[in-house]
């Protein structure tokens, strides 16, 4: 390249000129060095890409696409049509959620299994945790831990058979022991009564999932510096200010992170025990928003309708996370991100 | 006991309150169980006459007999194990052999590639969509409709990946070294050594698969495709029409006896299966705890 400018000599424009061939072949050079090195490390690496691939399609093919399916919430979608023929109805979809008479006891509904559900089960498994922490003998509490886990591997069909065999008025333990007591002179409707339904499912769930709930907080409570306790013990600190001052400080941060993680979830609350326990009677206070794009897409096939249900599902979903996280880390200073 | 006895009145009465909460909650976390157990070995006409709380009175093997002797059952517990072995081999193999190529820290585009998965763990398309590409895929009413979509989690992914960034580098480079391929690496050193979180993913597999109904019911139509899930969710389902359930029942199977239709009920019947479905899960995941914990430890400082 030198030898170039030499033999230019003194024409300003010309050398200029060169001077930019010459610079943006250097930048070729490079790059195409910086190619070569890249494509040579590919192929040095190609059998871990090789590994990852079928992931990405997979997960292109089983994610991606149900998520550009969503453009038929914005169409007047027909099973016979298909997503591209059917036409666009623009929001009429979003504008029919606000119309749709169920709507208000359907939201209503969703939002109080939700909520009632964080609200009864974190002190619940909160405590849980700190008084099995308190259990002295170590296989007692093994014992008690391993019980407890025990609901969490069973499916809602076999909730709903436990229930069902619990709580039936007829031929339910509960109803005939209540009766055999003396307490109750009829059978107890529990299972096929509006009103209970939210304390049904609430309670099942806590049930269900207060154990496995418990592991997270255990393991933290059992990382706590035992010199905390001692030094609190010399100030004359009891066991319940212990518990106070101590363990819940170090629980904060876990608690919130599962509280995010629960709030998140509550539009998506209550399909199972829905599935599983609404009947007739119960079904204004069992019918949820998981629960009714369920109903209305697949059983009644208002295809369109539901997925615009679900579409809003998730976008209130994804920001009540970003939400809770930031008034989490205003108040406690921890977050999931 | 000689520690006990020094304590103060206060704390004594801590631990006896504490003690009895905690033998309380066994009783309420235990009973229900108990109390299905005890059902399904009931005579079905000595149920009705009044409730059971300890033990039956009229004890019979009628239920369970009925419930094991239909096709119905025969077709499920065959779904339900076929569903759960492959399921989960196909979910370790994929899912782990994935996370062992996104786990080398120098690997080219591994944002991009990180960035692709997370987003669906936030993010997806829902119910409807979902179905509608399961059917353009041919995947409804299809037995792989229980094994290839649930074949890669992310999260599972990402239990992989922790687990192994602690296996030491220098393992695999002396494989290299001798010429091994990728696959081979894979397969012969990062499994063997791999072998508790492999445990831990597929416990967790085989109880979702295991557990499964909601694909049953809602992507397959016929009877062959049934797992025990479904079934009990169809007993279920149809409780008032459980009558003709078990008369349908007994009309497929009933191969050795002769059952009348009055022996059973479709309280006891529907507890017998109940009992039988649960029972392996139950068998199983007391021995496998110390995995289940490690895994969700893994996820919460990860995730």
């Amino acid at each position: 390249m030198t030898e170039m400018n030499c033999i230019i000599g003194a024409d300003g424009a010309v050398l200029h000129h060169l001077r930019r061939i010459n610079h943006n072949n250097r930048k070729r050079v490079y790059f195409v060095g910086k190619m070569r090195k890249h494509l040579c490390l590919l192929k040095k690496q190609i059998g871990y890409h090789l590994l990852v691939w079928p992931a990405l399609v997979f997960t292109i093919i089983f994610c991606y696409i149900p998520m550009g399916g969503l453009v038929i919430a914005f169409k007047d979608y027909k099973l016979r049509t298909g997503i591209w023929d059917s036409p666009w109805n623009g929001l009429d979809n979003f504008k029919n959620l606000f119309a749709d008479y169920y709507m208000p006891q359907i939201i209503l509904n969703t939002v109080a299994v939700g909520v009632l559900s964080i609200v009864v089960s974190y002190p619940i498994v909160i405590g849980f945790a700190l008084l099995l922490n308190e259990i002295r003998s170590a296989a007692f509490k093994r014992i008690i831990q391993t019980v407890s886990y025990l609901p969490h591997f069973i499916s809602w069909a076999i909730m709903a058979v436990i229930l069902k065999a619990l709580f039936s008025a007829t031929d339910g333990v509960i109803s005939g022991l209540l009766c055999d007591l003396g307490i109750t002179s009829g059978p107890l409707n529990i299972l096929t009564a509006r009103d209970s339904y939210w304390g049904l499912v609430v309670f099942s769930s806590v049930w269900k999932e207060m154990g496995w709930s418990a592991i997270l907080y255990l393991a933290v409570i059992a990382g706590i510096d035992e010199t905390l306790y001692e030094a609190a013990k010399i100030d004359g600190a009891g066991r319940f200010a212990r518990m106070r001052y101590i363990t819940m400080p170090q629980l904060k941060g876990i608690i919130a992170i599962t509280l995010i993680m629960s709030v998140s979830g509550i539009p998506n609350t209550g399909f199972d025990q829905a599935y599983y326990l609404s009947n007739n009677v119960n079904i204004e206070s069992a019918k949820t928003l998981s629960y009714y794009v369920y109903t209305s897409g697949l059983q009644k096939g208002n295809f369109a309708y539901a997925t615009a249900i679900g579409m809003v599902l998730s976008i209130v979903s994804a920001t009540l996370m970003v939400a809770a996280n930031f008034i989490s880390r205003k108040l406690t200073g921890k977050g999931l991100y | 006991m000689k520690r006990k006895k020094n304590l103060p009145i206060g704390e004594r009465v801590f631990f006896s309150v504490n003690t009895l909460i905690m033998i309380c909650l066994l009783v309420v976390m235990l009973y229900p169980f108990w109390y299905c157990i005890i059902v399904s070995f009931s005579d079905a006409n000595d149920f009705l006459k009044g409730p059971l709380y300890l033990w039956p009175r009229k004890f019979t093997l009628e239920n369970y007999d009925f419930v094991l002797s239909s096709n119905l059952f025969g077709v499920a517990i065959r779904n339900s194990v076929f569903r759960t072995v492959l399921g989960t081999v196909l979910h370790c193999v994929f899912t782990g052999a994935a996370a062992y190529g996104l786990s080398r820290p120098n690997l080219l585009y591994r944002k991009f590639y990180t960035t692709v998965f997370v987003i669906t763990m936030y993010f997806g398309g829902g119910l409807i969509p979902t179905y509608l590409l399961y059917r353009n895929l041919g995947l409804i009413d299809n037995f792989l409709i229980y094994i290839i979509p649930s074949m890669f989690s992310f999260y599972n992914c990402i239990l992989f990946m922790s687990f192994y960034e602690s296996i030491p580098a220098s393992l695999e480079e002396s494989a290299r070294m001798d010429g091994a391929n990728t696959l081979t690496i894979f397969f012969k050193i990062i499994v063997p050594v791999s072998k508790p979180i492999f445990a831990t993913v597929a416990l967790y597999s085989i109880v979702g698969q295991w557990n499964a109904w909601f694909d049953t019911l809602t992507f397959t139509k016929s009877k062959s495709l049934t797992t025990l899930q479904s079934m009990m969710a169809e007993m279920l389902q149809a409780a008032e029409n459980m009558e003709k359930l078990i008369q349908q029942l007994s009309a497929t199977g009933a191969t050795g006896a002769n059952l009348a239709v009055a022996d059973v009920s479709p309280m006891t019947v529907r507890v017998a299966t109940m009992v039988i479905t649960t029972f392996p899960i139950v068998v199983v995941y007391p021995f496998f705890q110390k995995y289940f914990v490690k895994g969700i430890m893994l996820g919460s400082v990860k995730g």
